[in-house]
């Protein structure tokens, strides 16, 4: 058996384990699903520091103004705009606040943001994100837990139009789908876009301002102290994504680095089985999927390259008179290919992950998810491998990603 | 301190070990499915070549009516069958090593009766025996077969490819070599002339492209 034989035969286990704890998991709390009856109202400070976001600004804070949460504020911190954005926030006279200062990134604007911030909650939200009319609500009837410290939202594409944001739709319905599984197991551990916090919280635990993904940071520092990050799935809120392959690349490569420079400097999480679930399965999981995607991408782009040159040198031998090898033979090969050990395993696996992908579909109701899975199978698998590679070449050498 | 539910573990990892080995037992039993397709597809074959010997037989009392081009194609595509199984199984594999044992006979009864053909019927034949070697000079004669396969399908109602592998042990092929005085892989008789070594695109051409003329 060869080495990418057997990387292939570990790989699908590994994946086939994963898969069917996901919906073992899933099928083993279904009934915790719904999202709990509201009891108080405590008072939400809506946080949304804001770079530049002239184009979107305005939507996000009448979003915010348009939701049926009672008592809120909207406290937007200019991180030294350039453009027009302090001028279109100061023409709002009630129920918003904006306040200014130099331009220090995303951690810094949140941090200075926080001691202007008066509700019990309060909720970062990116300047490009849009809540739905409920969102807040549902979200808040999570705190009535005590151990509960955060809670994240569903996020949602906003408006996809190119094939790349077609294909974060399925990707964003499948992620979702699976942090709900992990606050059944206790282990989310991310705090994306648009959570809301416990005031008390944030107060004393500020934003990593030198992190590039200071959400994950943040959600570990949750988990460290062993309180729990709810998902509300029906709490909806939408946001802006990469809409081509160079800036999705820029913002994949900027996550995959945090991630694993979180995981390798933060907390001991990993193998840490004082974290239950998070330390034992999710966290290493983690790490280890993207190995495997990094060592599978690796191995079969050097057997795409052996096998062109391969061919080429025996193409060359009949002076590349190419109409006659096309003839004959093609049929019997693809056959005997479809019935091969690994393409039961591949078959195996696209069974186990479509599966997952029409319970997330079905349970998060995203009803733009549409026959573009298949090609986002194919097309994406192979950028979920590109993206941990460079991640983990600039962590190699020590580098960081911009943003 | 967060708890750990062990017997979940035990649970998916027992669903998930059953689910992987049942889909490795499922395309192994397809697999041996389809080597005994292969087998049976060769024993036909070689009751086909028995069938059209007695064929030729009475052809020479008759007329020759023998489709040789058809008879041709179904040797190229068991050979190709063979190739592929070899892939998947490994060239030590015992059923391989008879199966190629059984096909380097089968080719060389076609041998014998496409050169009867030829001698007997007037057909234009160019029949080429491509001695091969898995152990020595692997490329080139990986090479000279891309070369030879090429031809076979460029001129298919001309030329026939016999490949042999040079290590099988059997009497027959050692006498099939000694006629033919190989000594060496790769080698290449075209009607009755032995080649030695890689023989490129140009010169073969060269070479069917006159026998055409004069067969």
């Amino acid at each position: 058996m060869s080495f990418g034989s057997i990387g292939i035969y570990l790989a699908s286990y590994f994946s086939l384990f994963v898969g069917t704890f996901f919906l073992y998991t899933f099928f083993e709390n279904k009934r915790k699903l719904k999202t709990p009856e509201i009891k108080e109202f405590p008072e939400i400070s809506i946080l949304i520091p804001a770079y530049n976001v002239e184009k979107f600004i305005k939507k996000t804070i009448d979003c915010v103004l348009n939701s049926n949460y009672p008592k809120k504020e909207i406290i937007v911190i200019d991180d030294g705009s350039t453009d027009n954005t302090y001028q279109i926030v100061k023409k709002y006279k009630k129920g918003v606040k904006i306040f200014r200062k130099e331009n220090g990134g995303k951690a810094s604007a949140l941090n200075f943001g926080i001691d202007k911030c008066n509700g019990k909650l309060i909720m970062p939200l990116d300047a490009d994100s849009f809540l739905e009319k409920d969102t807040i609500r549902k979200m808040v009837s999570y705190f009535g837990d005590k151990k509960v410290m955060s809670v994240v939202p569903t996020l949602k594409v906003y408006n996809p139009k190119t094939i790349i944001e077609r294909m974060q739709v399925i990707e964003y319905t499948v992620t979702s789908f699976i942090r709900k599984i992990f606050t059944f197991m206790h282990g989310l551990n991310v705090n994306p876009c648009a959570p809301i916090y416990r005031a008390e919280f944030l107060k004393k635990n500020r934003f990593d301002q030198d992190n590039l993904t200071e959400d994950l940071e943040m959600g570990l520092r949750v988990q460290s102290k062993h309180y729990d990050i709810q998902h509300a799935i029906d709490a909806n809120v939408y946001t802006m994504v990469p809409n081509n392959l160079k800036s999705l690349m820029k913002q994949r490569v900027r996550w995959n680095y945090g991630t694993i420079w979180n995981l390798k400097n933060k907390y001991g999480f990993m193998f840490g089985l004082k974290y239950g679930d998070l330390g034992l399965f999710i966290l290493p999981t983690t790490l280890i999927f993207f190995g495997l995607a990094v060592f599978l991408l690796i191995y079969y782009l050097g057997k795409l390259l052996w096998d062109s040159i391969y061919n080429l040198y025996f193409l060359s031998l009949i002076g590349f008179d190419i109409k006659y090898v096309l003839f004959g033979g093609g049929s019997t090969q693809i056959i005997n290919y479809l019935i091969d050990v690994k393409m039961f395993l591949f078959l195996t696996l696209f069974v186990v992950g479509g599966t997952i992908c029409l319970i997330a579909k079905r349970t998060l109701n995203e009803k733009r998810f549409r026959f573009s899975y298949f090609i986002y199978i194919s097309l994406y698998s192979i950028f979920l491998g590109i993206f941990p590679l460079i991640a983990a070449l600039y962590f190699i050498f020590r580098k960081k990603p911009k943003w | 301190m967060r708890e750990i539910n062990k017997t979940k573990y035990l649970a998916v990892f027992s669903i998930a070990t059953l689910i992987f080995v049942s889909g490795i037992i499922t395309a192994q039993y397809i697999n041996k499915i389809k080597l005994s397709e292969f087998v049976l597809a060769q024993t036909d074959l070689r009751n086909y070549i028995l069938s059209l010997n007695l064929q030729t037989e009475l052809a020479k009392k008759y007329e020759c009516r023998v489709d040789t081009v058809k008879l041709a194609r179904e040797k190229d595509q068991l050979g190709n069958q063979i190739d592929m199984l070899e892939n998947k199984l490994g060239k030590n594999n015992g059923d391989i090593k008879s199966l190629k044992e059984e096909y380097s006979l089968l080719s060389i009864r076609q041998w014998l009766l496409f050169e009867e053909i030829r001698e007997k019927c007037d057909k234009k034949i160019i029949n080429i025996i491509f001695f091969y070697s898995n152990e020595r000079n692997e490329t080139l004669c990986q090479s000279q077969g891309y070369v030879l396969d090429y031809f076979y399908k460029k001129y298919p109602n001309y030329v026939v490819v016999y490949a042999l592998d040079y290590d099988i042990d059997s009497p027959a092929l050692d006498t099939f070599k000694e006629i033919h005085s190989i000594t060496q892989v790769p080698s290449i008789v075209i009607l009755d002339e032995t080649y030695y070594g890689f023989k490129d695109k140009e010169t073969l051409e060269n070479i069917i492209v006159e026998e055409i003329k004069n067969v």
